[in-house]
């Protein structure tokens, strides 16, 4: 199940990426739009003069110039980029471009794009190969549209061109301009070029974060040139947001002007919150602690409380009034975030908004105030000296831990003079607790009756995928994860608890019989695998992590009760582990309970750590040997 | 106890018999190559003779214990001498002089005394074996003081062959033999294998340099290959105590740890009594190579014993620090702690 929420975060980020490049196209512009068409064809022609020396396999991103006039009223960027498509198949899976655009505050216009053939033959886009459609992507701050071309006579081995010229009207929205240009892209890019020039005198900063292009600054002018980048190479476990280059381009001078203005929206939308005593009426009583009230609103916020987002009419950033929310018990990110703000107030805590980068665990790249880092919201409160941050999108998470998907990231707490931190993160993020009962059979066979306490964030984890799924596709997936951790070819019988309650662990009882397996002689050697630390030791190994790794910390108990029928006896117990790395420790303890009875018990406690890639191998390494030492190996003989 | 005297028999035929005359050496041989368990006989017999022809009011049987409880040797062998005095004086034979029986008891007791400590506290074999010797004298002397009283006895004599009832002959045979063995294993042999004494911090390596053992103890003595091994040891280590020593082994990489843990143990249940095993496994220090530590406790032959087994991973070769220690309980005691830390001292060679 962590896998596939992995997977998605992955894909997540991927998705977000290559929406982030459209934003980079649909953000830049340059000097060809000012071209004439004669002139951008000729370009064009010379580009498909030099296809020789393109990748015969890629992509390549033969030309890109972006560049931002930036005015007291407006910011223009005009951009120009052409690809080239050594092959049919890329033509088919990318003949075509996507331009991302706010429509409340941005218009493109000035639209010039063909397709050129190898023999030199050109194709224009006309209206018809444009279609503009809602921008739906989850969690983002964008009341968003975009624009599909498709590139009409594309071949392979012909190249797309074009050009744009993107207005953004900076009298409209609450929010200062802000953009960051990645230059690299996982594909080859012939040439870069990123202009940036104030044109009245305007403010604006920016920030490098990269190594592939050459810049220069003066008082009004960024000139930022590359040729012939190297493809980003696609690896697992890389946020890639966090590691590749980047130059930011904002017109926020400071981060407490940004948090001013967006906090302005979300106190417009606490204003209307006539509601909030009324529903905590029906949420909470006098005599509930403090911690249950919490736990009851965040439930309330999180469950009862639907996600729809309705970010267009102004509400890309501004939320909806906590009323308007409490009565259409749908929202988004935002919308829920203020109604936890408000009603955590009512009960006398100083909760507040947090903004939420989703893709970005490093500060590094976030030097400069903006807010196009950020796509998410929750909401924070201090309680005994300890920060609480509730993610009221999660539906499935207690109060007291943060959604594990966004631990660490970076955020932006909407307070006076904050500034970006990384959201904190639990030590332990996957915690699992397994008893387990075997008792053999004088045949060599073995009953085993195993229960499995999942916690918090695991808790969370397990709660999404059963949730949702009737007794019949509880037991076909559970039946799916006991084959992947224990063993196969059996039929267990399961009883869960904890799925409807998100304040509970989830426990999932199994008994299993097992057919006689094992040759009963006058002396016999079994092994037993503790399968949950083997388990998640397995998952928790790495291929590749290029640029380290965050470890998300792994705590799990095991206890086997093992019972050897009568007139059997143990002869060689398994043994007594301590293992200490600077990554965690395996500990056992094994104890004689009698003659034919072992009680072994086993604690995998890995911390949460960032991993440097120069760690990757040694953390592989110990995995490697806790595995393989964590197998419960005892003789046992027969009187 | 009280001995009185009885009138003697007349009638010699119907009188019970009593113990021929024996040479000494044959007496000493008796009491030597049974480590003193014939004394326990010996001691029923004389009693029972001075019972059968001298009148002695004796409880035989009782005597039986006299040579194994010190506490009663001190009390019994004076009044056996007394009864003997009496009777030679009964018959006008000469006994012993006042100093010859003091010293003979004397003689006797220290080496009950010897006997009964070594129970508790472990002494060197050599030293045992030269007690015996002792003791086997003291009574071979003793039997021949008897041999001349038993000359003045009517009583008929048992019939022995060459010296020997039927049954003493195949005790000779074996014991002498067995006893010179165990002289030479364990006391000779020993010391001509002992090739170097070990000072405390001494490092000991096998010849390939994979591996080190610091010693750590005191009175510890490197010895020949094959003293305790069956020659495939990498080095050998004899401590102080006759059964305590350390053999250094490498093993073929085939294996893993479970299965020479689960292996030595089995092992462990085939030679002594064990009681209980453990086994405890770390990483080696400064590495991810995780080494076993496996204890097993019993006794053998009534003496507390513990076996070790260190293994170590250098370079996927798992190379064993073998460790036994059986001793009487005191010393046991005294030396477990040492032997516990010197039995997990194996370590990568360092150069």
């Amino acid at each position: 199940m962590k896998n596939k929420l992995i997977f998605f975060m992955v894909t997540r980020m991927a998705t977000r990426l290559s929406g982030l490049v459209a934003l980079m196209a649909l953000c830049s512009n340059g000097q060809a739009a000012a071209l004439s068409n004669t002139a951008l064809t000729a370009k064009a022609k010379e580009w498909m003069a030099a296809s020789e020396s393109y990748s015969a396999e890629s992509l390549t991103k033969v030309y890109t110039d972006v560049s931002h006039t930036i005015y007291q009223d407006k910011i223009v960027t005009q951009v120009t980029k052409a690809w080239f498509y050594p092959t049919k198949a890329l033509v088919q899976e990318s003949g075509y471009e996507t331009l991302n655009f706010n429509q409340y505050s941005e218009v493109v216009s000035d639209i010039n794009a063909f397709s050129i053939a190898p023999d030199g033959r050109i194709t224009w886009v006309k209206d018809d190969n444009i279609k503009e459609i809602e921008d739906d992507s989850y969690n983002i701050f964008t009341d968003g549209k975009r624009k599909v071309i498709s590139f009409p006579g594309l071949q392979d081995k012909g190249i797309s061109v074009l050009s744009f010229t993107l207005t953004h009207d900076r009298t409209k929205g609450i929010e200062d301009w802000s953009h960051t240009h990645f230059p690299q892209q996982f594909s080859p890019v012939n040439y870069y070029r990123l202009s940036v020039s104030s044109a009245d005198g305007s403010y604006f900063n920016h920030n490098i974060y990269n190594d592939v292009l050459t810049c220069n600054r003066d008082a009004h002018t960024l000139l930022c040139e590359g040729n012939q980048l190297p493809a980003l190479v696609t690896k697992d476990n890389v946020n890639w947001l966090d590691q590749i280059g980047q130059i930011v381009v904002t017109t926020t001078p400071d981060w407490n002007g940004m948090i001013s203005r967006v906090n302005r929206g979300f106190n417009q939308a606490l204003n209307s919150q006539s509601k909030v005593a009324e529903t905590l009426q029906g949420l909470i009583t006098k005599d509930m602690s403090t911690q249950q009230k919490i736990s009851a609103i965040h439930e309330f916020a999180a469950r009862d409380i639907r996600y729809v987002s309705m970010s267009d009419n102004g509400h890309a950033i501004v939320p909806h009034t906590v009323d308007e929310t409490i009565y259409n018990r749908y929202g988004d990110c935002k919308d829920k975030t203020v109604v936890l703000v408000a009603m955590l107030n009512a009960i006398g805590l100083k909760a507040y908004p947090v903004l939420v980068s989703t893709d970005r665990a490093s500060l590094a790249p976030v030097a400069l105030p903006g807010m196009n880092y950020f796509d998410h919201a929750v909401a924070c409160f201090e309680l005994n000296g300890e920060q609480f941050c509730l993610d009221a999108t999660d539906a499935y998470s207690d109060w007291y831990y943060l959604s594990d998907w966004i631990q660490g990231h970076v955020s932006l707490p909407l307070t006076p003079d904050a500034q970006p931190a990384l959201l904190p993160q639990s030590e332990f993020r996957w915690q699992v607790t397994q008893s387990t009962d075997i008792r053999y059979t004088t045949g060599g066979g073995q009953t085993e009756q195993t229960t499995v306490i999942f916690k918090d964030e695991y808790a969370s984890s397990m709660r999404g995928n059963l949730a949702s799924k009737n007794s019949e596709e509880q037991n076909k997936w559970l039946t799916s994860v006991y084959e992947d951790v224990v063993a196969s070819g059996v039929e267990p019988v399961f009883d869960i608890s904890g799925i409807d309650s998100i304040s509970e662990p989830v426990t999932v009882k199994s008994t299993t019989e097992f057919a006689p397996y094992f040759d009963v002689a006058e002396e016999f050697v079994l092994t037993e695998y503790d399968a949950w630390v083997r388990y998640e030791l397995g998952l928790m190994k790495l291929s590749e992590a290029p640029y380290g790794y965050a470890f998300p910390g792994l705590q799990i108990g095991s206890t086997y009760n093992l019972y050897l029928p009568t007139g059997w006896k143990v002869q060689s117990a398994p043994a007594k582990l301590k293992l200490n790395t600077r990554f965690g420790e395996l500990t056992r303890a094994v104890r004689l309970v009698k003659s034919n009875q072992l009680e072994v018990t086993t604690s995998l406690t890995m911390p949460q750590k960032a991993l440097a890639d120069t760690d990757i191998d040694e953390f592989n390494n110990v995995l490697d040997v806790f595995v393989q030492e964590s197998s419960i190996n005892f003789k046992g003989v027969v009187k | 106890m009280t001995d009185t005297t009885a009138p003697l028999a007349i009638d010699a035929d119907t009188l019970p018999a009593i113990k021929p005359r024996r040479p000494f050496l044959l007496e000493f041989l008796l009491h030597f190559c049974t480590f003193g368990i014939y004394t326990c006989f010996w001691c029923v017999t004389a009693t029972n003779d001075l019972k059968r022809a001298f009148n002695k009011d004796f409880k035989p049987w009782a005597w039986f214990l006299v040579p194994i409880v010190f506490i009663a040797q001190l009390i019994m062998l004076p009044r056996l001498l007394n009864a003997i005095d009496e009777a030679e004086q009964s018959h006008n034979l000469r006994s012993w002089s006042e100093w010859k029986e003091r010293s003979w008891l004397l003689f006797a007791c220290g080496s009950g005394l010897f006997f009964a400590v070594s129970r508790r506290v472990e002494i060197h074999i050599g030293w045992v074996l030269l007690v015996l010797v002792i003791w086997s004298v003291c009574f071979a002397l003793l039997n021949a003081r008897m041999d001349v009283l038993r000359d003045e006895a009517v009583n008929p004599k048992r019939r022995y062959y060459a010296g020997y009832a039927w049954w003493h002959w195949p005790l000779v045979v074996v014991g002498v033999p067995f006893v010179l063995y165990i002289g030479y294993s364990m006391v000779i042999s020993p010391y001509l294998a002992k090739v170097a004494p070990l000072a405390t911090n001494t490092v000991i390596s096998d010849e390939k340099h994979a591996i080190e053992l610091t010693v750590v103890e005191a009175d510890w003595h490197k010895v020949e290959i094959g003293t305790f091994s069956d020659g495939s040891g990498l080095f050998e280590i004899a401590g102080p105590l006759d059964f305590q020593y350390f053999i250094a082994f490498e093993h073929d990489d085939d294996y893993t740890l479970s299965d020479l843990t689960q292996w030595r143990i089995g092992q462990n249940y085939d030679d002594f009594t064990v009681k209980e095993c453990s086994e405890n496994r770390i990483f080696s220090p400064g590495s991810l190579n995780v080494e076993a530590f496996v204890v097993c406790k019993g006794t053998s032959m009534g003496d507390p014993t513990i076996a070790t087994h260190h293994f170590i991973r250098v370079d996927n070769q798992i190379f064993e620090l073998y460790g036994y220690m059986s001793a009487a309980k005191l010393t046991y005691k005294d030396q477990e702690a040492g032997f516990l830390r010197q039995a997990q001292g194996l370590v990568r060679y360092e150069k």
